[in-house]
This record gives C-alpha cells, structure tokens and sequence, in this order.
C-alpha cells in the first residue's frame, strides 16, 4: 500500500474516532481509553493534560502508531493507521512523525549527531546529505558545538534539544512529545517549551504534548483534559504563542 | 590413567574432594549464620528459568572439557588394558629364556635364536609354587609365529599365532569355546587343528576344511577340526591351537617349550596383585636355569595407564585454551548478571546490607549455579568423549586393524575430578565477580547510572610495580633455568604492568594499551631465533605455546577494543554506502565500542579459540604432511616385509634369486635386517643395563638406505659417510632419536625403553662419537659399540632401537640374530602392491608378511590426519564457548537496550533491521574473532615451523594450512553464532515500541 503524505483539502492531520483500549494483563483488565474522539490540525500545538493513569501517554502511543488500538479508528492525514500493516507504520513514522520522550531516549552509544540523523539513515538518505541536515537541525535547537557528544557527556536540557532536533529533522506532519520536560528543572523546561513553540509557529510544525505541566499546557494552542480514559473537557487557549518572559 | 597434571590421579581427587569439601563447608556455614542472604540470593536463581538455564550452560562449559579430556584418558587406558587382556587372557606371568622378550610396539621383526628349553622346568615351578595359593594355573606352552593356507579357498595368512599347550594344565587358564560348547585341545587327533574366528575369516576356512601349516620345517597338512574362542597368550589376532606334544614334532623339538605360563588366582585383571609374590618366589629358582619371569600382565596394565595419561595430557593441553576461555565466559556471565542487577544491589546497600552480604548473596546464587553446572558439564563431558572415541575408533582401526578395538570407558574417579575441578574454578570466579560487583556507589548504582571512575592511584600504582617486579624476575629465573616459558611470561608481564604507569603519567589510554598490546603481540611473535639472540637459548614445551598464546590474544584484544572505531569507521564508510544498511551498521557498532570490557572478554575468548585451533591444526598437520615422503619414510625402498623368529632367511638376495614366482629383474635391491632384544646403557656413566633393542643391518641395506640423520657424530660429513662407516668398520652403530636429551620437549608421553643417551641435545651442539655397551641376556655375552649417528624424527618407528652391521651383532651374539626383516628397492615402473604381494607368496613358507612402502606410509598419515581432526574438534569445543559468550550478551542486551529498541521502532527501524542490528552486532565479534585468531594462529604456526626448520630432522618442513577444513569449522562456528542470536535478536524485534518506552 502507499502511504499519502497529503491530507485531503480540509481534514485534519490526526483524527481519532471513539478509540478504544484496553489492557489485559491477565488477573484485571484496565480500560486506557475509552471512546476517545479527537481531531489535531496542521499547525496546531495541543497539550493532552490529566492526572496519572488517567491515558494521557497510552492516547499518544496509539495516535502516532507506537501501539494498536482496539476498537475505533485513528486518521493520519485522511488514512486509517488500523489499515497499514506494522511495517507501512513504521515507514509512515520515519517519513512523517518524529517523537519527543520524557527521558530523552538518546542512543547512549552514538554522539548526538549521529542520533539526530538517525531517522534520515533510517529514510536512506545518502550518508552525506543526512549528516548535514543533521546538524542542521542541531543548529535550529542551538546545539551545534555540541553535536559530536555523546548523551553521557550532555545535560538533560542539552539532551532533550538534542531529541527535539531528531525528531524534527526528517521534516515531520506531527511531533508527539510525551513530558518533554518531566525530566528537567523549571528553566531548563521553559527552554524546551520556548524551542517546541518556536518551531511551531516559525515552521508550522505540528505537536501533541502529553504533559502534567500546566505552564506547559498553557503554552498550546489546545488543552485536550482526560479522566479515567476519556477526554473530559477542551480548552481553546486565547494568545498562547507568547514566548517566555511575555505572560499571556 | 596415572597422572594429571604431573600429579598422582588419586592424589589428585583426594586433594580436590577435601578442597571441594571446605569451599562448600565454607559456604554452608556462612548460610547457616546468614540465611535470609541464602533466600535472596537462591530465588534469584528461579526468578528466570530461561536465564538460569543459560548461566548453567554457560558455567558448566569448562567442566565439560576437563570431563572429555579425563574421559578420553579413561578410554584410551581401557581399551589398551583390554587389549592387554585379550593378549594375555588368564596368563599373568611368562616364564621364558633370558632376553627373550622385547616389545617396542612396532609390530615388525622378530628375534631368532631364542632358546627352547626343557618342558621339566614346569615341574620345578610347581613344586616352588605348590602350597602357596597364588596360582591356579601352569601349564608349558608353546607361543610362536607361524604361516598358514588354505589352499582350497586359495587365501593365505602370513601371520599366524600358534598357541600349543599340555591340554591336562589348561584348567586355569579359562575355557576354549568351541561352536557346540567348550572343547578342549585333547579332543584334537592327528593333524586337526583348532582356529580362533580370526584366523577362519581371513582364510575363509570352516571346520572340516583344509589347511597347510608352515613353521620353518616340513609344513602340516592339517583339518580344521572347530573355530573357537580363546583369549590366551598372544591369540588376540589370528590364532591356531593344537596341544603341545602336537607342536612341538612340528617344529621339530620335542620336549622343548618356549614359555611356561602361569596364571595367579582371580580374575583376568585382579590376579595381577599377586605378580610381586609369584615373581618373589620364582626368580631365585629360575635364574640358574637360564630362565626369567616376565610378569607381563602387570607391565601391560600399567603401559596401559601410562598411555592413558599421555592421551588425557594431550587433550588437557589442548583444552587449556578452550578451559580459560571457559573461565572467562563465567567471569562474563556473573558481571552481567550483576550488571542486571545493580539497582536492588544497590537499593540492598542504601538500607543497611554490607558489602560482605551482597559478596555472600552472591556468592549463594553463585554456588547453587555451580553445583548444577558442574554436575551436568561433567556428564556432557563423558558424552562428548562418547563421539570422540567414535571418531577415534575409526582412525585407530585404519591405523592398527583390528588389534586395537577401541571401546568408551569413563570411572567415576574421572567424573569426580571433572566435577571437582569445575566447582572450584567457577567458585573462584564467582567469589571474585561478587566481590567487584559488590564495589559500587550506590547513589548511582539505585538510579542505574553509570560506576563514577574511581581513581585508587597508589593501588593502581603498586599493582603496577608489585607486575613489573614480578615479570622482571620470572625473566630473569627463566634466563637461568634457559627457560622459554618463564622467559615469555616475565617479559609480557612487565609490558602488562605498564599500562597502568602509563596512563598515570597522563598518556591517554587509547595509546597505551595500544602501545603496550602491539607490544606484547610483535615480541611473542618474533622468530624464535631473535628471541634466543637477546635472551640466549631457552628451552620450549607445550606450557610456551599456552603461555604465549594466553599473551598474544591478551594484547590483540587490547589493541582491537582500543582502535575498534578506526577500523569500524572504515568499514561503515565502505559499507554505509548502502542506505539500507547504514542506520543499522551504525547502532551494531556502536554498541560493541561502547561496552570495552564486554567486549573485549568476549573476543578475548573467541579469539583465544580460533587462535588454538588455528596454531593446532596448521602446524600438526604440517608435521603430519612432512611425513608424506615415501623417499624419507622407505629409507630409499619400496617394499617392506617380515617374518616370524622361526622362519628367518640368512641371505634374502640368493633366497629372492630362487624365489618361485618373482622375477629376478624387478627387484633391484634386497636388503634385510636382524632383530634381537637386549639391555644396553651409555658406557662410563654409571648407569644399568636397560632392555633396548638392537638390529643388525646387512651390507645392502647398508649401501642402499637413505634413511636420514638428525645428528651426525664430529668426524662424520653426512649420513652416507655414517652408513658407510658402519659397514666398513665393524662396532658402529646409530640410534633412534627418542631416546636422545632435548631442549625443546613437544612430546607427550615417555619412550618405551629406560635405556637413553646423555651428554648432548638432539636440538643443539655438537655431539662426540658415544660409546655403549649392549649385553644379549640369554647368552650373557657383552659387546662395545660406537654410536656415530641418530635417526632423524622423521624416520619410521620401525626403525627404533641400536642399529648396527649384521656382521658385528653376529660376531658379538653368534646364532642369535638373524634376519626376519626386509626391504627391497624395485626395479622402476614396477608397481610396489603387486610386487609385496608376489613377494609375500613367494615366501609364504616363511610365513612373510610384506607391504608397500606407499601403503604403509598412506596408512600411518591417515590415522594421523585423523587424530589431527579429532584433536581440531577437541579443541573446536572452545568455540561453543565464544557462541555460548554471544548468546548471553545477546539476550543481556535485549534487556538492558528494551527502551531503546522502543526508540528504534518509534523513529522508523522495521522489525527486520532491529534482527538485523542484533546480528551484526555478534557478526562483528565473531568475525573479528576469527579474522584475527586464524592471523595470529598462522603467524604462531609459521614462527614454530620455522624454528623446527632450524632443528635436525625438520629442515624441509613448510607450513601448510588446511584453508578448507577451517573454512569449514569458522563458517559452521559462525553459523551457529548467529543462531545463537537469533533467539535474543527475534524477541528484541518483538518488542512493541509503546510498552518498551514505558520502562524508565
């Protein structure tokens, strides 16, 4: 099958209709969703907020491919992900996804270049071209000096710039960011906020963010609340594009 | 088996059981003080099922080595006590003429002139013997070699037994089994002869069929009157059997026999606890009569331990390598397991356990590994052998007919060491594993961070000069001792020890350990004869190959793990030019550099693997290929023939003139040999007479030999001069080389004489004419001799013994050696099986046994070659240990990267390239492993075939490297090296990304 990289005209880039799942672990079944419908545009930065437990980052997962669904459906840009086999997923997810984890989730083994062009190698792209798009993605999160180190030898903001540029370096439809400031102190997360809403609104990326944080809840354009597997309330935030430094 | 390791085998397992009794008494009791620690550390072991069962095949690898090696001892020492049993029977004791008997094994020529003597001298035996309740046996026999044809069937047996004894004495010496029942020699009328199955299958001969006897006179028209089944003195083979008084007025000396046999109360093996006594008692009364007691059943028993032990030596020196690889493999699998669990450790450290407990803790889930692994490792050990002795079976059988039928044995005592020995190492290991894992800092250990580099400056910095003391005076003790294996160790030692000086004085680590292995790598794999330049000449054995290549892969693996990204980095350039290829080839080397010390040990092990095998089977089967030279090996002739000691012929060149059926003319040269056994010692050191032999060399064979010499006597230009020498100036003689000192030692194993020679090395020097003195027992006659020469290695065992002219051994023991074998150069273009077969019928009277040079050589190669691919699969064992090493780093990693194959998956890598990255991963180990094992290997086999160039006898050995067969065993190696990852390589690309991102 191929996989459409444009939307239709006028749908949105990620649409979940009534998803369900649940997790089986044999002695208790855990309902994680239940009947989550959401709809993300093309440009648009969401937060996806709620309580632990509450099926914040298992929504994520099965928005971006990352785990199946039981019942419902999930689009990306107008196609099903229930229809693509796990390789079309996988495919998909390195041409137009890119993933941002609370614990940065660098290759320890390779320098931070070398894991920002990862997904590119991955996308075979000639060595050469992905090396240089590489850095200059590094160059985008402010991390150009620093992209011959390996993980070990970065702070945790330094990393998490270093995982935001992988993610975005492939180009993507939609960035998912699950905590991507669990792990760092407050103004290493107000960095990290600022780059994300920067890239957002300089280069109209999209992201989900699946956070605790109401700072950085109050940084999107959207704050999707869940509870006990569903989607409670939305929130349509007036002026959130406001950087660091100039309150809302 | 008698010895291991130099030690004493029973005082070797009471040693080891009251060592494995306190190790584990030890333990016990710290589990009684501390059984909550017995808890913990015991349902570990439960905890994976999966996990455990790989730790125990990991652990019980070494024990599964030492238990083939002992085992395969165990076997060998069987099966020669066996054949020693089938030879003998119920016979203990043999009472013979003095020097009548010589057995060196090599199953070619016989002594003439042995006497006879009066069959009366049985009474006298019995009457000393009478009352004392040793023996139940004695019976005056007959034993000979004879000829026999069964014309009708038109087959012929050269080589027969014939087994004559006074059928009324035979009650002791167990039952004839005829096909109706047991019969006995009386039942025998006039010209019926019984035949063992041997002898009746060769001739195709069934009771009631003719045969025609030959035994030096009138040959015996005889009926085969029954096949039986007897083991009696010498009817292991082909046997015939008629009583006594029959015998003897076949061969014309009525009331002579050769032997009396005595068999001692008990069975066919406990009698001969009763030799001492019964030869106490006889030897007093023999010795006037011209008369010795041979206990023959006690010496062959022994031999058959000794050949026991040298086999299990053989093996436990090529296991050595696979047995450290072995200990590395448990040192890897403990480390990692700690690595697994450094989080509880570490929580256990922060609420209150101590070091010492979760030394303990360990070491608890340690030992309950252990005790299983050993158990069930030396079990597959004895398996293991199983398929060996199988393979060996065949090779022997090509080599010794059926003489020597090899059959599998294992005692208990052989399990018990191998258990034994296994427990213990790996008790070591793991008492040394939990004691580094239990060195941690916990903050980091709880949160699973990587160990802070501890500096320890003053340890580090006295280890290093408490190394480089040491290794100066194990230098300079094996400079003394003109030592190789000190010598190695001390200089690599010292070179070792300066790592850490290095690196303390600011050189960055990458240069020294690279300075210090390349190092330790160019200098053992010098020439030899540099070596001896700088440190004058040093003696080599077997433990300098251990010791240098133990060495040599230490520093190949240092300077690999140190400058892997150089090499890496070149082949991702070349390699990532394929774009499918790139994103994987990047993660499955990075890993590897990653983890040094993973790494490093587990190359360590294949290397050190692939390096033996390698070294083995290249210089082995240089040696074996140096012996494939019919011109070398015949001495200049084609065919090689025999008769028995009653059958010589005086002057083959008349007797082969006259001969029926040969033509004159394609026999060129006809040369032949006398036999006799004696005792003989170096004259003017002292030392007593030892039975040795001594072959009398007739003038043709003189002039026409090309046998070679390994060391020629200061007076003497080259081996022609030497054999001329011998044949103009009577009391010359040459030797065999086995019984000459060396300096280098590569055999195992001891001469069959104690007669040797001193005062110069084989290997080194020259050596003065040295004069010996040989004594013929049976006719107490003494004569000097000079020997001017010895016989190169590469010279047939056929060979061995004293040889000087006939002319001088029958002036020296006149009547008693005469020539019974014989070898004939032909004519060209004449074909060398057809002429020994002619010859052999031509002389059939004589009961000649004759074969071509080719087909003896071909013969003594192929068992050779054999045994060489037995020994490769031997020592092949290690390389399960290097797949075992992968298949535990596999599954390790798979644990410990879940999170980041999680990633993988997120950002884009298909299944496939998740197996993929896990499989080039193992790739790159293994065939790191065998590119740089089978180079060092060829370059150690290349320094020791050009130092054994440099040694008599080796002067045109080459080294030849069986490409094929190793190909084969690396691409099988790699092969299962890759299945061995599979398994972990599948399950990593089954992880679903969302649940493996979970995992913090």
């Amino acid at each position: 099958m191929s996989i459409p990289t444009q939307a239709p005209l006028g749908a949105p880039l990620v649409e979940a209709r009534e998803v369900r799942k649940v997790y089986d672990t044999g002695k208790v079944e855990v309902r994680a969703l239940n009947g989550v419908t959401l709809s993300i545009e093309h440009g648009e930065m969401v937060a996806i907020m709620g309580p632990s437990g509450c099926g914040k980052t298992t929504l994520l997962n099965c928005l971006s491919g990352l785990d199946a669904i039981d019942e419902g459906d999930v689009l990306i840009e107008g196609v099903s992900l229930r229809s693509m086999s796990d390789r079309e997923r996988t495919d998909y997810r390195a041409l137009h996804m890119g993933f941002v984890f609370q614990f940065y989730n660098l290759m320890p083994v390779l320098s931070a270049v070398e894991n920002v062009e990862l997904p590119l190698l991955v996308a075979r792209l000639p060595q050469g071209e992905a090396r240089a798009r590489a850095r200059d993605a590094l160059a985008l999160v402010g991390l150009e000096e620093r992209a011959d180190h390996v993980p070990d030898e970065l702070s945790g903001g330094e990393r998490q710039r270093a995982t935001i540029a992988r993610a975005l370096v492939n180009d993507p439809a939609v960035v998912w960011a699950d905590e991507p400031t669990g792990d760092l102190d407050s103004e290493n997360a107000q960095e990290i906020v600022d780059l994300m809403r920067r890239l957002n609104l300089e280069r109209g990326l999209t992201f989900l963010i699946v956070t605790h944080d109401l700072s950085v809840g109050r940084r999107a354009d959207r704050i999707v609340r869940m509870l006990d597997g569903e989607i409670v309330e939305e929130q349509r935030l007036e002026a959130p594009h406001v950087l660091a430094g100039h309150p809302a | 088996m008698r010895e291991l390791f130099g030690i004493p085998v029973d005082t070797l397992l009471t040693v080891l059981l009251v060592a494995l009794g306190l190790a584990i008494g030890s333990v016990g009791v710290l589990a009684i003080r501390h059984p909550v620690l017995v808890k913990l550390g015991v349902r570990n072991v439960g905890r994976r099922r999966g996990r455990t069962a790989l730790i125990v095949v990991g652990l019980m690898l070494g024990t599964t080595i030492i238990a083939t090696a002992l085992t395969t001892g165990d076997t060998m020492s069987h099966t020669i006590r066996g054949t020693a049993v089938a030879a003998l029977g119920q016979t203990d004791e043999l009472v013979s003429a003095k020097g009548a008997e010589a057995d060196l094994g090599t199953r070619l020529g016989s002594a003439t002139g042995v006497e006879y003597f009066d069959e009366a001298a049985v009474e006298r035996i019995e009457s000393e013997l009478a009352g004392s309740d040793l023996v139940d046996g004695i019976t005056p026999a007959i034993v000979e070699q004879i000829a026999v044809q069964a014309p009708v069937q038109r087959q012929t047996e050269p080589r027969v037994t014939l087994f004559a004894a006074d059928p009324a004495r035979l009650d002791g010496f167990g039952t004839i089994e005829g096909s109706g029942g047991p019969v006995s020699l009386a039942d025998l009328g006039t010209n019926e002869v019984f035949l063992n199955d041997d002898a009746a299958e060769e001739l195709g001969v069934r009771a009631g069929d003719r045969v025609l006897v030959f035994g030096g006179g009138p040959s015996l028209h005889a009926t085969v009157r029954d096949v039986v089944r007897y083991e009696g003195a010498g009817t292991a083979d082909a046997a015939l059997f008629l009583p006594l008084a029959e015998a003897q007025a076949f061969l014309g000396l009525p009331g002579k026999v050769r032997h009396v046999l005595i068999s001692n109360r008990g069975d066919k093996i406990s009698g001969a606890a009763l030799t001492d006594d019964v030869v106490d008692r006889l030897e007093p009364v023999l010795a006037p009569l011209g008369l010795d007691v041979d206990p023959s059943k006690r010496d062959a028993l022994e031999a058959a331990d000794v050949a026991g032990s040298t086999f299990m030596a053989f093996f436990t020196t090529f296991g050595s390598f696979s047995i450290a690889a072995g200990i590395l493999l448990i040192f890897l699998v403990f480390v990692m397991l700690a690595a697994e669990r450094r989080g509880e450790l570490g929580i256990a450290r922060a609420i209150g356990t101590r070091r010492g407990h979760l030394v303990q803790m360990f070491t608890f889930e340690g030992v309950t590994y252990d005790l299983a692994a050993a158990f069930v490792g030396a079990l597959v050990g004895a398996g293991v052998a199983y398929f060996m002795v199988l393979v060996m079976a065949q090779a022997f059988n090509a080599a010794a007919g059926e003489s020597l039928q090899i059959e599998f044995a294992v005692t208990l005592r052989s399990l018990l060491i191998a258990y034994a020995l296994g427990v213990l190492l790996t008790l070591a290991v793991v008492a040394f594993s939990a004691w580094r894992v239990s060195t941690m800092t916990i903050s980091t250990a709880i949160r699973n961070l990587p160990e802070p580099p501890v500096p320890h400056r003053r340890r580090r910095l006295a280890l290093a000069l408490a190394g480089i003391g040491f290794g100066l005076l194990l230098t300079v003790s094996g400079m003394a001792g003109d030592a190789a294996t000190p010598t190695m160790v001390g200089v690599s030692l010292v070179v070792v020890s300066l790592v850490p000086i290095l690196c303390l004085a600011g050189v960055p680590e990458r240069a020294a350990y690279t300075a210090c292995g390349l190092t330790i790598v160019v200098t053992l794999l010098l020439p030899w004869r540099l070596w001896e330049t700088v440190f004058g000449r040093l003696s080599m054995d077997f433990s300098s190959w251990i010791a240098s290549g133990l060495m040599i892969v230490v520093g190949a693996v240092w300077t690999i793990v140190f400058n892997a990204d150089v090499l890496l980095g070149a082949a991702m350039r070349v390699l990532g030019r394929i774009r499918s290829l790139a994103p994987v080839l990047r993660l499955s080397m990075a890993y590897p550099l990653k983890s040094r010390f993973r790494t490093g040990t587990t190359l360590a092990m294949f290397t050190l693997v692939v390096f033996t095998l390698v070294t083995g089977t290249a210089a082995n089967g240089s040696f074996i290929r140096a012996f494939e030279n019919e011109e070398t090996f015949g001495g200049g002739f084609d065919v090689r023939a025999s008769t028995s000691g009653v059958t010589p012929i005086e002057d083959i060149g008349a007797a082969v003139a006259e001969a029926p059926g040969l033509r004159a003319d394609d026999i060129a040269v006809s040369a032949s040999q006398s036999f006799l056994p004696i005792e003989a010692t170096q004259s003017g050191t002292g030392r007593d007479l030892e039975p040795y032999v001594v072959r009398g060399l007739d003038p043709a064979f003189l002039e026409h030999t090309t046998f070679d010499l390994g060391k020629i006597a200061r007076g003497y230009g080259s081996p022609r001069e030497v054999w001329e020498a011998i044949g103009s100036q009577p009391g010359l003689a040459v030797v065999d080389s086995t019984i000459v000192p060396r300096r280098d030692n590569f055999n195992f194993g001891a001469p069959a004489t104690d007669f040797r020679l001193s005062g110069f090395y084989f290997d080194e020097g020259p050596m003065e004419p040295i004069p010996v003195e040989v004594g013929d027992r049976q006719s107490g006659r003494r004569v000097k001799l000079t020997v001017i020469g010895i016989l190169s290695d590469s010279t047939p065992f056929e060979m061995a013994g004293i040889s000087t002219s006939q002319e001088t051994l029958e002036s020296a023991f006149p009547g008693r050696a005469k020539p019974t074998i014989f070898y004939f150069r032909l004519a060209p273009e004449v074909d060398a099986a057809a002429a020994a077969a002619q010859i052999e019928s031509a002389f059939l009277a004589y009961g000649m046994e004759a074969e071509s040079i080719e087909k003896v050589m071909r013969d003594a190669t192929a068992a050779s070659i054999t045994f060489n691919r037995l020994i490769q699969g031997f020592m092949g064992l290690g390389l399960i240990v290097g797949v075992a090493a992968l298949g535990v780093i596999s599954a390790r990693s798979v644990v410990e990267r879940r999170q980041q194959i999680g990633v993988m998956r997120a950002i884009g890598f298909r299944r496939r390239m998740v197996q993929a990255s896990f499989l080039l991963e193992s790739s790159f180990l293994a065939l790191t492993s065998i590119v740089v094992g089978t180079a060092l290997g060829l370059l150690l086999a290349w320094n020791i075939i050009d130092d054994q160039r440099r040694q008599p006898s080796w002067e045109n050995l080459t080294l030849v490297v069986p490409w094929v067969n190793l190909a084969v065993i690396f691409l099988l190696v790699y092969a299962v090296a890759l299945g061995a990852t599979l398994a972990p390589a599948l399950r990593a690309s089954r992880i679903r990304p969302a649940e493996a991102l979970r995992y913090e």
